[in-house]
C-alpha cells in the first residue's frame, strides 16, 4: 500500500468508525463508489476496529494513577481508597499544599457530558449541606483524558465501625456516634439530599471523635438515569450499591427517598451493635441478593451480638425493635424521619418509653416531630419533581416508541413512580394534621397518570391493581367516615365502584390472586365505611366477608388475613347496626375484637367503642361504659406516642364523647360536661389545623352541642348556651368552606335541633325553641332526608301548653339523638 | 530527588532549545532503564507492567513537580515513549532468546493468569510500527505516544503540535490497521475462495 492509497484508507475508515451498521454502508458505497478494493480494505479495518477493544489503549484510564500525578490544579499524594464508583486519592491543591482533599476519580469515561451536567445541577443542592458532620463537596471537574473527578472535603480517621471496635467503645459511646450521624442525615434530607449509599465507609470518626459523613449526594451525580433526571427522588439505576446495606426498594431498582437513608442507617447501627452485618449471602448473584434483602427476616440483633458489639442483654427489647423498624422492608413503616429515629434513640438512653415495638402492624411511624411542615412541603415538593420526571418519562416512551423489553421496562419504570406518589409519599403524610389538601393533590396527580398509562399499554393486572389502589385511596380521601376527609361521599362511592370494576377485571385474567382478592374485599368494606343505603352496605359487608373466609381456609396460618378477618366482621358489625339488627351487630362486633391480636390499637379502640355504642341500644349501659373506659385508655397510649398523629387524637376525642354520653344517659351531667370539655379541646385544635377536614369539622359540632346538652342537665344555662352558639357557628362554618355542603348542613341540622329541645324540654320555652326546629326542618329537607321527628316536635310545640318560661326550670330527659 | 538540571533541560526544550532534547534524553533513559530492569525481573508480560507506570516513576525521580507545566510534562512524556520503547523492546528480544538459548524461563504468575488486556507481542508491533510509520509516520508517532508513554489525547495533542480530533483521528485508524495486521494469522482462511 502506499502512502497515497494508505490517506484515501484513512478517511474512509475514520468517516465510516463513527457511524453505525447502516449508515456505514450508505456511507462506504459513496465515498468508495466503484473502488471495490479500497471499499473491502476498509470494512476489513472497520471489522478490526470492531473487535479490537482496549487492545494498545493506556491503561491510565482505569489504573489508578501514581503518586505525584496531577488532575487539574490537584497533585495526588496516595491512593486512599478504591470502590465502585471509581478509584479515591488523598491529594492536595498545588496553590495550597495545606488543603489536603479528597478526589475522586470516576470510573465510567463515557459519561462525562451527563454526569458534568448532574454535578452542575447538584452543585447548589450540596452547597446546602453546610453541616460539621458532613464532609463538603469542594469542587468537580475533568482530567486532560476526560475523566471527570469530584473533590471533597478529606477526613482523616476511620469508619464508625473499626473505630468503635478498636477502642472497644461503650454502648452508650455507639449510640452517641450515631446520634450524630442521625442529625447529620436529618440535615440533608431537609435539603432535600438523600445519600442513598449510608455504609460504615461513608460513615467516619475522625481522631478526635468528630463523625463525618463522605459522599453525600454523590451517588445522585454518578448513577445515570436518563429521563429521569430532574427527579430529587432518584432511581437506583446501576445498582452499583453494596448489598449489606442497600434497602429492598433499591436491590428491587424501585424509587429512593429517605426512607432508603433511614434503612441504611438501620443496617449501620445493626452492625454497630453486634459486630456483625444484617445479612448473610450465599452467594453475591442479584438474585440471591434479592432474596436475602426483600424476602429474608432479619435476624434480631440481641441473638446474633458478637464479640465486637455489644452483650445480647443491653440489645434486646428496645434497641431491637428500634433496629428492626428502622430495617422494615415496608418503607411505609420505618421511622418516617432520621429525627425520628434519633429520638427514640434518646429515649431509650434516658429510659423513656420507645416509638417502636414489636408486632406493630399498621405503619405508626408518624413522629414528625418538631419537622411538621417542613415534611409537608417536602413532601409536596418531591411529589411535583416526580410528577415531572413522570411527565418526561411518558413523552419520551411516546415518542421514541421503545420496543419489546426497553419499552416494558420504561413503562414499568413510570408505573412503580406514579404508584409511589400514593404508597410512598400519600400515605407518609396521611395521617399528618393539615395534609388534606396536599394528599387531594398527590392522588390526583397519581390517578392522571395512571389512567395515561394505561391508555398507553395494553392493561396488566399489576397496573390495573395499582390504578384500583390509588381510586380506592382517593375514596377515603373524598369521605370515608372514621378518616380526616373532603366531605364528597357520593364521589367517593364512584371512586370505590371504578376500583371494584377494574379489581374484578384483573380477578378475571388471575383469578387465583390472593393480593387481587384481599384488596377486592378490602373495596367492598369500604363502601360500607362511606355509608350509604344500608341493605347496600350489608351486601358489601357479606361479600368481603366471604371473600376472606375463603382466603382463610386456603390460608389458615396467613395472619394478614386475620386483620382482614377481623375488619371484615367489624363491618358486618356496622352494616347490621345501620339496618337496627342490634343483636346480631353485638354478636359480630365481639367476634371482631376476638380476632383482633393483630390489629392495630387505632382499630382496636374502634371497636371497643363501636360496641359500646351497640350495647348502649341494647340498654346495657355498664358493659357500654367499660368499653369506652378501654378505648380511651388505648386512644390516650397513642396520642402520648403519636403526639402529632391527627386520627390518634380524632379517636381519643370520640372515646372522650361517646364516655361522656353514656355518664349522660346514667344521670351524671357534671361528670360527662368534664369529658365533654376535653373532646371538645381536641377537636377544636384538629378543626383549626386543617379547616378543609369535614370530619374533625363535624365532630366538633356534635361535641358542642352533646355538652351543652349536659352543662342544661347540670344546671349551667349560661354555659349551655355558649356551647350551642359554637356549634351553630361552627356548623354554619363547615357549610361554607367545604366543598361539599352536605355534611355541614348534617351537622348544623342537629345542633338546631338539639337546640330546640333543649329550651322545648329542659328550658319550657316552645316560642325560643320553635325557631330552632324550623331551621333544622328547612335543612334537612334540602338533605332530601326524612323530617317527620323534627315536625313532631314543632308540633308538639305549637299545641302544648306553655311551660315554664326560665330556663333554669328542670323539665324531662334530654332527647339528644344518638349518632 | 528531582534533578534541577534535569527540569532546567526538560523546561528549554519545552521553549524549543533543540540542544537540552540531547543533553536530557540520555538521563532519561538512563533513569527509565534502571526502573524497567527492577520492573521486569519480575514481570514476564512487559504490556502488564504498564509501562505508563515506568514513565510516571521516571517523571517524579527527575522533575521538579513545582516548576512545570502539564505542557512540559506531556513532552517528557513523549521524550521517554521512544526510550521506553526501546527498553522493551531490547527486554523481548532477550527473552527470546533466551528461550531459543534452552535458559530457564523464569515463570511468574503473569504467566499464568490470562491478562485482562490483549496480549501485545512487543517484537511483532514494533515491526508494525515500522510499517505504519513508511505508510504515515505522524500515526506512528501517535501510537508511540499512546501506547508507551500512555499519553491522553489531549497530552498527546500538545506533545506533538497537533489537533485533539486530529490525534484522535490518527489513533483510531492507525489502531484498526495495526490490530488487523497483528491477528492476521489468526483469520481462518474462508472456504471457497
Amino acid at each position: 500500500m502506499t502512502p497515497e492509497r494508505w490517506r484515501q484508507v484513512r478517511e474512509a475508515l475514520h468517516g465510516a468508525a463513527g457511524k453505525d451498521r447502516a449508515a456505514r454502508a450508505d456511507f462506504l458505497c459513496e465515498i468508495c463508489g466503484e473502488d471495490i478494493e479500497l471499499r473491502e480494505e476498509v470494512e476489513r479495518l472497520l471489522a478490526a476496529l470492531d473487535r479490537s477493544g482496549s487492545f494498545l489503549e493506556p491503561p491510565s484510564a482505569s489504573a489508578p494513577k501514581p503518586p505525584g500525578a496531577k488532575i487539574g490544579p490537584y497533585l495526588l499524594l496516595e491512593q486512599a481508597g478504591q470502590g465502585g464508583m471509581g478509584t479515591v486519592y488523598r491529594a492536595v491543591r498545588e496553590d495550597d499544599y495545606r488543603l489536603q482533599v479528597a478526589l475522586k476519580l470516576v470510573k465510567a469515561e463515557s459519561e462525562t457530558e451527563c454526569l458534568l451536567e448532574r454535578f452542575r445541577q447538584e452543585r447548589q443542592a450540596l452547597a446546602l449541606l453546610n453541616h460539621p458532620n458532613i464532609a463538603r463537596l469542594l469542587d468537580g471537574g475533568t482530567t486532560a483524558d476526560g475523566r471527570p473527578y469530584l473533590v471533597m472535603e478529606w477526613v482523616q480517621g476511620s469508619p464508625i465501625t473499626d473505630h468503635c471496635a478498636a477502642r472497644s467503645a461503650s454502648l452508650r459511646d455507639r449510640l452517641g456516634l450515631f446520634l450524630c450521624v442521625c442529625r447529620a442525615v436529618a440535615h440533608a434530607h431537609a435539603n432535600l439530599v438523600v445519600h442513598r449509599d449510608l455504609k460504615p465507609s461513608n460513615i467516619f470518626i475522625t481522631e478526635d471523635g468528630v463523625p463525618k459523613l463522605l459522599d453525600f449526594g454523590i451517588a445522585r451525580i454518578l448513577s445515570p438515569q436518563p429521563g429521569l433526571e430532574a427527579a430529587p427522588l432518584t432511581l437506583a439505576g446501576a445498582r452499583a450499591l453494596t448489598p449489606d446495606y442497600a434497602s429492598p426498594e433499591q436491590v428491587r431498582g424501585e424509587p429512593i427517598n429517605t426512607a432508603t437513608d433511614i434503612y441504611s442507617l438501620g443496617a449501620v447501627l445493626y452492625e454497630l451493635l453486634t459486630g456483625v452485618r444484617p445479612h448473610r449471602f450465599d452467594t453475591r448473584t442479584p438474585q440471591e441478593i434479592e432474596r436475602v434483602v426483600c424476602a429474608r427476616d432479619v435476624a434480631r440483633p440481641s441473638t446474633v451480638a458478637a464479640a465486637g458489639g455489644v452483650s445480647a442483654r443491653e440489645l434486646s427489647g428496645d434497641l431491637d425493635n428500634i433496629v428492626l423498624k428502622a430495617m422494615d422492608k415496608d418503607p411505609a413503616r420505618r421511622y418516617s424521619h432520621a429525627e425520628a429515629f434519633a429520638e427514640d434513640i434518646r429515649r431509650h438512653l434516658e429510659g423513656r418509653p420507645v416509638s417502636a415495638r414489636a408486632s406493630s402492624f399498621q405503619y405508626r411511624a408518624l413522629k414528625f416531630a418538631r419537622r411538621n411542615k417542613t415534611l409537608v412541603f417536602t413532601s409536596a415538593a418531591v411529589a411535583l419533581s416526580l410528577a415531572i420526571a413522570l411527565a418526561v418519562a411518558l413523552r419520551e416512551a411516546r415518542v421514541a416508541r421503545l420496543e419489546g423489553e426497553v419499552a416494558e421496562r420504561r413503562f414499568d419504570l413510570a408505573r412503580r413512580a406514579a404508584a409511589s406518589l400514593m404508597y410512598d409519599v400519600h400515605d407518609q403524610i396521611q395521617d399528618l394534621a393539615g395534609s388534606t389538601k396536599a394528599r387531594e393533590f398527590l392522588l390526583r396527580k397519581s390517578l392522571d397518570y395512571l389512567d395515561a398509562l394505561s391508555k398507553e399499554s395494553t392493561s396488566s393486572p399489576a397496573l390495573q391493581r395499582d390504578l384500583a389502589s390509588a381510586y380506592r385511596r382517593v375514596a377515603t380521601l373524598q369521605g370515608v367516615h372514621g378518616v380526616s376527609n373532603l366531605g364528597q361521599p357520593d364521589a367517593a362511592r364512584e371512586s370505590l365502584r371504578k376500583a371494584q370494576g377494574l379489581l374484578e377485571n384483573a380477578l378475571r385474567s388471575s383469578p387465583r390472586s390472593v393480593e387481587l382478592r384481599r384488596d377486592l374485599a378490602a373495596t367492598h368494606r369500604e363502601f360500607v365505611a362511606i355509608g350509604g343505603e344500608p341493605s347496600d352496605l350489608l351486601r358489601h359487608a357479606e361479600a368481603s366477608l366471604a371473600i376472606v373466609e375463603t382466603l382463610r381456609a386456603e390460608r389458615p396460618d396467613d395472619r394478614a388475613l386475620l386483620i382482614d378477618l377481623h375488619n371484615a366482621e367489624f363491618y358486618m358489625g356496622s352494616s347490621l347496626t345501620r339496618l337496627g339488627r342490634y343483636a346480631e351487630a353485638i354478636v359480630y362486633r365481639r367476634r371482631a375484637l376476638s380476632h383482633g391480636s393483630e390489629s392495630d390499637p387505632a382499630n382496636l379502640s374502634l371497636d371497643h367503642r363501636s360496641l359500646g355504642g351497640l350495647l348502649i341500644q341494647a340498654g346495657a349501659l355498664d358493659e357500654a361504659l367499660t368499653e369506652y373506659r378501654a378505648a380511651a385508655a388505648i386512644d390516650e397510649d397513642r396520642v402520648r406516642r403519636e403526639p402529632d398523629s391527627g386520627r390518634a387524637r380524632l379517636d381519643l376525642s370520640y372515646s372522650y364523647a361517646d364516655w361522656a354520653l353514656i355518664l349522660t344517659k346514667l344521670n351524671r351531667p357534671a361528670e360527662a360536661v368534664g369529658k365533654y370539655r376535653e373532646a371538645e379541646e381536641l377537636r377544636a385544635g384538629m378543626a383549626a389545623r386543617d379547616p378543609h377536614d369535614a370530619r374533625a369539622a363535624s365532630g366538633l359540632v356534635s361535641v358542642e352541642w352533646r355538652m351543652a346538652f349536659a352543662m342544661a342537665k347540670a344546671g349551667d344555662p349560661k354555659g349551655a348556651e355558649a356551647a350551642f352558639g359554637r356549634a351553630v357557628r361552627d356548623g354554619e362554618r363547615m357549610i361554607a368552606t367545604l366543598p361539599d355542603p352536605k355534611t355541614g348542613q348534617a351537622a348544623l341540622a342537629e345542633a338546631c335541633w338539639n337546640f330546640g329541645l333543649c329550651y322545648k324540654d329542659i328550658w319550657g320555652s316552645c316560642s325560643k325553641a320553635k325557631p330552632w326546629l324550623s331551621r333544622a326542618r328547612q335543612l334537612y329537607q334540602e338533605l332530601n332526608q326524612p323530617t317527620s321527628r323534627v315536625e313532631a316536635d314543632l308540633a308538639a310545640c305549637t299545641s302544648a301548653q306553655p311551660a315554664p318560661a326560665t330556663p333554669q326550670a328542670r323539665a324531662t330527659a334530654p332527647r339528644p339523638r344518638a349518632p | 530527588m528531582p534533578s534541577a538540571g534535569v527540569t532546567e533541560l526538560l523546561i528549554d526544550w519545552s521553549k524549543g532549545d533543540r540542544g537540552a532534547l540531547d543533553r536530557l534524553m540520555p538521563l532519561v533513559y538512563e533513569e527509565l532503564r534502571g526502573i524497567a530492569r527492577r520492573h521486569l525481573n519480575l514481570e514476564a508480560h512487559p504490556q502488564t507492567l504498564q509501562s505508563t507506570a515506568l514513565v510516571h516513576e521516571a517523571y517524579l525521580r527527575l522533575i521538579d513537580q513545582n516548576r512545570v507545566e502539564w505542557r512540559d510534562r506531556a513532552h517528557f512524556f513523549a521524550v521517554s515513549a521512544r526510550l521506553i520503547r526501546r527498553i522493551l523492546l531490547d527486554h523481548a528480544r532477550a527473552r527470546l532468546a533466551d528461550k531459543r538459548g534452552g535458559r530457564a524461563h523464569r515463570l511468574t504468575l503473569t504467566d499464568v493468569a490470562a491478562p485482562a488486556r490483549h496480549d501485545v507481542d512487543i517484537i511483532a508491533l514494533d515491526q508494525s510500527l515500522e510499517a505504519l510509520a513508511q505508510l504515515d509516520s505522524a500515526q506512528a508517532d501517535v501510537v508511540e505516544l499512546r501506547f508507551f508513554a500512555g499519553l491522553t489525547i489531549a497530552e498527546t495533542a500538545e506533545a506533538l503540535r497537533i489537533s485533539t480530533a486530529t490525534v484522535e483521528r490518527d489513533w483510531i485508524t492507525a489502531k484498526a490497521w495495526l490490530f488487523d495486521r497483528l491477528n492476521q494469522t489468526d483469520r481462518v482462511p474462508q472456504a471457497g475462495r
